[in-house]
């Protein structure tokens, strides 16, 4: 699940730190999705392991170094997937769920 | 692609390990400056930031763990702590490393003694295309030697084969200035051609080289110093004129251990092996090897295949002889050929049992000793379980130490194995060349290596499982669990009184060999040993006829007889105790057996005039030989005084007749001389009897004289004489006759050295052994010994208790092991003469090694015990 909101996120604005990405997840949910921000780490760990994404160190805009994300054409391949298979599952439960 | 990353990862640890701090802290300090920005108070703000973040040691596990490189780096925690461990205790390592080397060095040694006799291939380019074909007598389809028809009908077809050569080993005569007797191979022209090993300097043979040689690099470089100008030289071979064309490359030995030295085209068999016509043409004579090499993806059905239509093909037009004989393709691998290597497997398949065996007792007595020790670190046991690791980890723990141990150990057995094979092979007295062609090479290493791991399942499991079985709260409650295990601690003393009883045996009958051993020097082999000489010569290799043989030794014998330092000289066909023992089927007149055919295995001997007065071997009857018992007169015989009883109990042998089997000529016995020794020293007395050179023929003689001189002006004038009747005649085997029977107990020595060595080895395991025990027993009691201690037992009574209950079981195996060593001795004596089994110099010696090594083996821990602290004992839950 986190997978496919970082890969939607880095989609979306392109090249981001953890801590940006934690933030847009939270913006972009309107403080619904309130995810323990550390346990972004190992899933980013995670990512760049299967190679879904690639980290690069950079600075910020007050030159704090930091580890910049940005989806890989692998990684773009596995958000259509994880995409489709969310969109897919979320019409099974929605018929479930048809009130009678 | 992930598993490049994993290991990048691994590989630079620190680095990942700081960037993940980084990135967390640069997100921490946002949050909290976030946090900060809508409000709180700086310390609200980052403890804030903390909470949402989580657990950050946690986090930071999670995020290494889906690099999955845990369980290396958890190897290298245990395998840093092992070493620890292992260096810390050194007494526990040092003894269990000896053991497993023992163990493993036993193995390793069999091991690359039977690969080079069975296994290895050969050396050089494609050796699985190399094959032997030996010829099958039909019916049985038993293996055997080729005869040159067989060599030539394979040749030609050589189904599935790039070409097909043969061989044979003959001495030869090396003659001119120095005449020396070599170690010759008769071999066809393509034999380095098919080998692949062709010639380092000149050229291998051509069809119908017949006076050409190729030298090996050892003799070119000993006896013609290794001139570059050889390329043409000339030689003498048997007598015959020869040319070098050839020199082998450096260490070249063919297809078997000991190599020749100097090689013949087969063309020249005339001269190789004279007076054998019927060698190049005869099916019946097997005197080649046969060998070929395949096609590059030849196989081996096919070669056979081609092979039975080779021998059908014969059939159909050839002899009988030819037509019950097929031709078998074997693999060709070790130094054995196929004909021998059939009954060479299974023996060696029992051997490999033996060290098994040793390795079998050395790995349970590390497991002893590893479990001991593990009793005594319960506690530490117990807090590593409590702050968290599973059993899982603290088994593989102590296995990794288990491997760092057998490591050590197959290290130290490898350099074992060396020493072992270095020493064995010398106590068999093989030259220094076939030795090093037996020393452990990669393939013994990586038998040590397998050997090693799996010994560490054999002896690092079983603790390591007992040892983690259950928490215990206290060692009190291991301890009372270990012993209650009664039957194992029984089965342990069992064990030990068996290792020592196994050693006892080896040492006991070490000595008594060793006894009588010395003891039979002392013995009189029946002929006088002191001031005479031995030497050796072959006339029928030179191509001398019975004729020329006679003259020459006619001749050789006259002038050596005057030579003035010479008291008295003789010919024999070989000398006694030699190791050419040459034997006879006898038939005789007088009751019983004459008619019926009964005939007696005898030792026999051709002798001319004058042999026994030179040997001062006693006459008790008759007379000797003389001149008058020439070719054409009456034939006659002298027998031994054993051959006299058994053959005429009764009365006098001197008239009597006896005939050689086969042989329709009778011959009368002139003489009766004293008993003695003829083939080996523990020979129990049997028959011999001594024919006359001139009335029959064997193609061996030596010389023996008798001179009251130094050995090496006898044997240079003696030469000279040689040489001035035929200079291309050698002599070998030149030595005193009691260096000749120095040799002869130097075999039986070298067997007792064996048992020696053995016998030493099984000793170190069976107080290895021994030691773990004790400590195992150390540990168990540590708690009794507090108490006793503390309520006033000395320590020196605590000691003596522990080393009381070692020679215990010690003294019961010296009993087992003393009395069936006995046993075993008594056995043989019937077997073997001059074995004293009344003397107890070696039981008593035996009894005290024994005693000494256990006792520093159980001694050791003992003292141990002694200096424990009693409170801490006691405390020590």
């Amino acid at each position: 699940m986190l997978d496919l909101l970082v890969l939607r996120t880095l989609a979306r604005h392109g090249r981001l730190h953890g801590f940006e990405i934690a933030e847009a997840i939270r913006a972009a949910s309107t403080d619904v999705l309130q995810v323990e921000e550390g346990s972004l780490y190992p899933a980013l760990q995670r990512m760049m392991l299967k190679g879904w994404i690639r980290g690069e160190w950079g600075r910020t805009a007050e030159n704090r170094r930091a580890r910049y994300y940005q989806m890989t054409a692998a990684g773009r391949k596995r958000l259509a997937y994880e995409l489709s298979t969310y969109r897919r599952v979320t019409a099974a439960i929605t018929r479930v769920l048809r009130p009678a | 692609m992930a598993l490049w990353r994993r290991l990048r990862t691994l590989v630079g640890h620190r680095r990942w390990t700081r960037e993940l701090d980084e990135e967390i802290r640069l997100h921490l300090d946002l949050r909290t400056a976030a946090n900060r920005a809508a409000g709180m108070t700086p310390d609200a703000a980052e403890r804030a930031a903390r909470a949402q973040f989580g657990n950050t040691a946690a986090l930071r596990e999670r995020a290494r763990d889906v690099w999955a490189v845990r369980w290396f780096e958890a190897l290298g925690e245990d395998a840093r702590y092992a070493c620890r461990r292992v260096v810390g205790d050194r007494g526990l390592t040092v003894a269990v490393v000896l053991t497993l080397a023992i163990g493993i060095g036993g193995n390793t040694a069999m091991f690359t003694l039977i690969d080079r006799v069975l296994f290895r291939p050969p050396p050089g380019q494609a050796p699985e295309e190399l094959v032997w074909i030996a010829t099958t007598e039909r019916p049985s389809q038993r293996l055997r030697s080729s005869s040159y028809p067989d060599y030539l009908a394979v040749r030609d077809a050589k189904p599935g084969m790039r070409g097909v050569a043969a061989f044979t080993r003959v001495p030869l005569s090396l003659g001119g200035g120095m005449p020396e007797r070599l170690d010759g191979a008769l071999v066809t022209a393509n034999y380095f051609d098919v080998l692949g090993h062709p010639p380092a300097l000149g050229r291998a043979f051509h069809a119908g080289d017949d006076a050409v040689v190729v030298l090996s690099d050892a003799l070119w470089r000993r006896r013609f110093g290794g001139a570059t100008a050889i390329l043409g030289a000339p030689l003498v071979i048997n007598g015959h004129p020869m040319t070098v064309i050839g020199v082998a490359p450096p260490g070249f030995r063919g297809l078997e251990i000991e190599p020749a030295d100097v090689f013949l085209s087969i063309a020249a068999v005339a001269v190789a092996m004279p007076g054998q016509p019927e060698l190049l043409t005869s099916s019946d004579a097997a005197w080649l090897q046969m060998f070929g090499r395949m096609e590059a993806n030849g196989a081996l059905k096919r070669v056979q295949a081609g092979l039975d239509v080779v021998a059908y093909a014969r059939a159909q037009t050839s002899t009988d002889a030819d037509a019950l004989r097929g031709f078998s393709v074997q693999p060709l691998r070790g130094a054995v050929d196929p004909q021998n290597r059939t009954d060479a497997v299974p023996v060696f398949g029992l051997l490999t049992i033996v060290p098994l065996l040793v390795l079998g007792v050395a790995c349970a007595n590390a497991g002893n000793l590893l479990l001991a020790r593990g009793l005594g670190r319960n506690q530490e046991l117990a807090i590593r379980r409590a702050l968290g690791a599973s059993r899982g980890r603290v088994v593989r723990q102590m296995l990794t130490e288990s491997t760092l141990l057998s490591l050590a150990g197959g290290v130290v057995g490898v350099a074992l194995a060396y020493a072992l094979l270095l020493l064995v092979l010398r106590l068999a007295e093989l030259p220094a060349e076939v030795a090093a062609s037996f020393r452990p090479d990669v393939r013994g290493v990586m038998m040590s290596l397998v050997l090693s791991v799996a010994a560490v399942f054999a002896f690092g499991l079983a603790p390591a499982l007992a040892l983690t079985g259950r928490t215990h709260a206290s060692s009190n409650q291991l301890m009372q669990a270990a012993s209650r295990s009664d039957v194992a601690r029984r089965l342990r003393g069992a064990f030990v009184i068996a290792q020592v009883a196994a050693s006892c045996l080896l040492v006991v009958l070490a000595g008594v060999l060793h006894r009588s051993v010395a003891t039979t020097l002392q013995a009189n082999p029946g002929f006088n040993i002191h001031d005479a000489m031995a030497l050796s010569y072959d006339l029928p290799l030179q191509g001398y006829d019975v004729g020329r043989r006679a003259a020459f030794d006619g001749e050789l014998l006259r002038e050596v007889r005057r030579l003035p330092q010479v008291e008295s000289a003789a010919l024999v066909s070989s000398v006694p105790l030699g190791g050419r023992f040459v034997g006879a089927s006898l038939l005789w007149d007088g009751a019983p057996g004459a008619e019926t055919g009964h005939s007696l295995s005898v030792g026999m001997a051709t002798i001319s005039a004058g042999y026994l007065t030179t040997m001062k071997i006693p006459l008790r009857r008759g007379r000797d030989l003389a001149e008058v018992d020439a070719d054409g007169a009456p034939l006659v015989a002298i027998v031994n005084e054993n051959l006299a009883a058994r053959l005429w109990p009764d009365g006098e042998a001197v008239g009597r007749r006896l005939r050689l089997d086969g042989d329709d000529r009778w011959r009368e016995v002139v003489g009766v001389a004293a008993d003695g020794k003829y083939d080996d020293f523990h020979e129990s007395p049997r028959p011999f009897v001594y024919l006359p050179q001139a009335q029959y023929s064997l193609p061996w003689q030596t010389l023996v004289v008798r001179a009251r001189a130094d050995s090496g002006e006898l044997t240079a004038a003696i030469r000279e004489i040689v040489r001035r009747l035929d200079d291309n005649v050698p002599l070998y085997d030149v030595m005193t006759l009691e260096q000749v029977v120095g040799n002869a107990v130097d075999r039986s020595r070298g067997i007792a050295w064996l048992l020696i060595l053995f016998g030493s080895i099984a000793l170190t395991l069976a107080a290895l052994g021994l030691h773990a025990v004790t400590v195992h027993a150390v540990m168990l009691g540590r708690r009794e010994i507090g108490i006793r201690m503390s309520l006033g037992a000395r320590p020196s009574q605590v000691a003596a208790g522990f080393l009381r209950q070692g020679l215990q079981l010690a003294s019961l195996g010296l009993g087992v092991g003393g009395a069936l060593g006995a046993a075993i001795a008594m056995l043989l004596a019937s077997e073997v003469a001059g074995l004293r089994t009344a003397d107890m110099a070696p039981y008593v010696g035996s009894a005290v090694l024994v005693i000494v090594v256990t006792s520093v083996a159980s001694g050791l821990p003992a003292i141990r015990a002694a200096r424990t602290d009693p409170w801490k004992a006691i405390r020590s839950e």
